[in-house]
């Protein structure tokens, strides 16, 4: 609705960087995972956020002002896989070397706490547009 | 919340709210009371969307918290607004019946 569109705004914004979150989890979690689906080690993943187009339904006469964000894509980092020497790894290869996953923890971490407070930023914005809202509605008291 | 769902039928003749949206240039040629029933049906299908987004996140539907708490701020704005709306309706209603000749 478009009485709340900044709501919404804050809201895509969210639910964004709550997918991001989710991202860099699994990033987390599968750092030391040697077997995936498609073979091989798992490959360190990375989202990039997209603008939400403004319907052209809606007669607004600022088209550039309240789009909200999505995220545009998940893509596998590209990196080369670590070779660590780990002889008693069962997918050690002949030589005791294992292919283990692109995933940098630090990195992972930093992008965490990016993650995290963009989430709150957005938090920030829904209710201080919120407060505009019920503001507002003081107008006429 | 759900003992809020007969607030639409308040006097106020639901087949009178039509789908047209409250655009400013066409607010003088409508009359009031479809004005202001369309904001009460839209108020109680707010209220309904947020009672069902908890239902949905309680049976597990929905995992996410945010979802529930963005429906019910929306739902909870769209019922401040109408409250206002209607103390001021009540105030106009009144001042009028205070007049004195």
């Amino acid at each position: 609705m478009d009485q709340f569109k900044n709501l919404n705004v804050s809201a895509s914004g969210i639910e964004a960087n709550r997918m991001w979150m989710d991202v860099i989890a699994s990033n987390i979690a599968n750092a030391k995972t040697t077997k995936t689906p498609e073979g091989g080690p798992y490959r360190a993943k990375d989202v990039s956020f997209a603008q939400i187009l403004e319907d052209q339904t809606s007669q607004s006469n600022n088209v550039l002002a309240g789009t909200g964000v999505q995220i545009n894509e998940v893509k596998d980092d590209k990196s080369p896989f670590v070779s660590v020497y780990y002889p008693s790894h069962p997918d050690a290869n002949k030589d005791g070397y294992v292919l283990m996953p692109n995933v940098n923890p630090m990195q992972e971490m930093a992008k965490m706490m990016i993650a995290t407070r963009a989430y709150e930023a957005n938090v920030s914005a829904f209710g201080s547009g919120k407060s505009m809202y019920l503001k507002a509605l003081e107008i006429g008291r | 919340m759900s003992e809020l769902s007969p607030i639409s039928s308040i006097g106020l003749n639901p087949a009178t709210a039509s789908p047209v949206g409250l655009k400013p240039n066409n607010i003088g040629s409508e009359s009031f009371k479809k004005v202001f029933s369309e904001v009460i049906h839209q108020t109680n299908n707010q209220l309904q969307d947020a009672d069902k987004t908890v239902k949905d996140f309680v049976e597990g539907n929905i995992g996410n918290p945010q979802d529930v708490m963005i429906r019910l701020e929306e739902a909870h704005l769209a019922l401040q607004f109408t409250v206002q709306l209607r103390n001021k309706v009540v105030e106009a209603y009144q001042e009028i019946s205070r007049m004195q000749f």
